[in-house]
């Protein structure tokens, strides 16, 4: 589980260090004050250098797109000669894990070979002269470990030819996944897991919350996710309406990566004020059970209210934290509320998005 | 407030804040804070002197707080070390506090410690600052002190002397409230006094 994690040059963000991760930690601030780049940070950095995680999260964020124009969207100012820098720790060891990334030039194709295990603290960024000159056509993962510092890997995806290419090591340190409000979720990929491991039921308990009818759920001949509802035939969940869909999602994403990490990004979304406590309690209580870290951002005040109200009610010992992100210009700064804060704040009235 | 913020929140609306008891130091210091012209001034109550341990925490974490350059904290004196006690947790909060009753200390944000009625004034309260406000000869205080006399006699006279007097005072006005902060509302108060010099300079820190 992440202790800490350390942001440079990310998207919109110069530097941000957020510090005393809980188990479940809630991110909220203003729009535009990068609640949503501390995700993907964290994301990039858990996959560290597997090179399709970069279009993974642009996808998310719908630049979908194969371009030239798109490396440049991961830098702060879309400024490549700002090398981004995501650096965590894990609770319960000194470890760093840091990831590097940088442009990477065609040029650099026909006489820098990249090499495997090489230092990536000498990775060299190249100036703007020759950034202007040189547009990239994708970018460098490097990423290391503290405890192993001989272990350096880099990967690479870049164009070529009109079509994206890999290479290099790819380490995957942590085993993670992001829920976006804006794209689709594959349940079908994601619901074979918690069939494997039997805890079908497990999802369909809490879909009960919001449909009391609702018995079982299977995967039909062609890929499609259906409830037993009680109607004559199955009926696909799609068709079940958001709350359904969002219940499904994040049961199914924290009962696949156990030990692992899961980033919801606006937890509220698609749900009624009263279903986002049933699943906030959910979440504790499989956070706690499977070892799953959360990471997750809301706007809304209901949702903390809800946030808050679970954590006792659920009978979570880890530690859950709310952070608001503040942005002030270009400087950046998480302001950290334990769980008894967060309930005295509440308590009091006073704004803490 | 922001149209986007929902109302049942209170953002940190001004750089400047007055952490104080509860309601009726609300309406108090927000009447002297009109008369002597220091405005956009946040004024939060922590809901009693026991709860300032657990407020001020979570006043710090309140957002706005980031852009806060004063904060002036209040409380009776009682019977404790009210001072030491405040001091206390402004520094397990990580704020610098006043060397000194009635100062303000350089950090940032500036706090500033102020215990009631004040190191010049006998009494543990707010209610002792109001009450020394008014004239001796002020028709009322006649009132006031032939029911302390009156109570004096009494086998269980009230407990808190300060509070019986004020109430009297309050309740020979022509319009009656039943709070000191009400009454400073409503003028019953010499704001001009000297009395109060001690207070409006720990104060004036906020303009």
């Amino acid at each position: 589980m992440f202790k800490s994690i350390s942001i440079n040059n990310f998207r919109a963000i110069t530097n941000l260090a957020i510090d005393n991760f809980g188990q479940v930690n809630l991110l909220v601030g203003s729009n535009n004050c990068g609640k949503t780049n501390v995700l993907e940070a964290l994301f990039l950095l858990i996959g560290a250098t597997n090179p399709q995680l970069p279009l993974t999260i642009n996808g998310l964020r719908g630049l979908s797109f194969i371009h030239r124009e798109m490396w440049p969207t991961f830098f702060r100012n879309m400024d490549m000669s700002l090398r981004i820098e995501i650096t965590g720790k894990i609770h319960g060891t000194d470890a760093e894990h840091m990831l590097v990334v940088q442009p990477k030039f065609e040029k650099q194709i026909e006489s820098e070979p990249i090499e495997v295990g090489s230092d990536i603290q000498s990775l060299k960024i190249e100036n703007s002269e020759t950034l202007q000159a040189i547009p990239p056509n994708g970018l460098k993962l490097a990423y290391s470990n503290s405890e192993f510092p001989e272990r350096n890997n880099v990967s690479e995806i870049f164009e070529k030819d009109n079509k994206v290419v890999t290479q290099g090591i790819k380490d995957t340190p942590f085993q993670g996944i992001f829920i976006s409000p804006t794209q689709a979720f594959d349940w079908k990929a994601r619901f074979a897991p918690a069939q494997r491991k039997k805890l079908v039921m497990e999802v369909v308990s809490l879909l009960q919350e919001i449909d009391p009818k609702i018995a079982d759920l299977r995967l039909n001949e062609i890929g499609l996710l259906e409830a037993d509802n009680g109607l004559s035939r199955l009926l696909p969940v799609n068709l079940m309406g958001g709350g359904i869909a969002k219940y499904l999602t994040v049961s199914l994403a924290m009962l696949e990566f156990q030990n692992g990490m899961v980033f919801i990004d606006e937890f509220e979304n698609g749900l009624h004020h009263s279903a986002q406590k049933i699943l906030w309690k959910a979440v504790f209580s499989w956070a706690q059970k499977l070892n799953v870290q959360v990471f997750a951002t809301t706007h809304s005040l209901e949702c903390i209210r809800a946030f808050s109200n679970s954590i006792s009610s659920s009978l979570f010992e880890a530690e859950a934290k709310l952070y608001r992100i503040e942005r002030k210009e270009e400087k950046f700064r998480a302001v950290e509320l334990t769980k008894e804060v967060l309930a005295e704040s509440l308590a009091s009235k006073w704004e803490i998005r | 407030m922001e149209g986007n913020l929902d109302p049942l929140l209170q953002p940190i609306e001004f750089n400047k804040i007055l952490a104080v008891e509860g309601q009726d130091e609300e309406n108090f210091f927000g009447a002297l804070f009109r008369h002597i012209g220091i405005l956009n001034i946040d004024i939060r109550q922590v809901g009693g002197k026991n709860q300032f341990p657990r407020k001020l925490p979570v006043l710090k974490v309140s957002t706005g707080f980031n852009n806060v350059t004063h904060l002036a904290v209040v409380r009776d004196r009682n019977s404790d070390n009210a001072f030491q006690s405040i001091v206390n947790i402004l520094k397990r909060m990580d704020l610098t506090p006043p060397d000194e009753h009635g100062g303000f200390s350089s950090g940032k944000p500036k706090v500033g410690v102020f215990i009631m009625p004040g190191e010049t004034i006998g009494g543990t309260m707010l209610e002792d600052l109001c009450l020394r406000t008014v004239r001796e000869d002020d028709p009322a205080m006649k009132c006031v002190r032939e029911f302390t006399s009156c109570i004096s006699e009494l086998e269980n006279p009230p407990k808190n002397i300060s509070k019986a007097k004020v109430q009297t005072f309050l309740a020979a006005q022509p319009e009656i409230v039943n709070s000191v902060g009400l009454g400073a509302e409503k003028n019953y108060w010499d704001f001009e006094s000297s009395v109060l010099d001690e207070l409006k300079q720990f104060l004036g820190n906020l303009r």
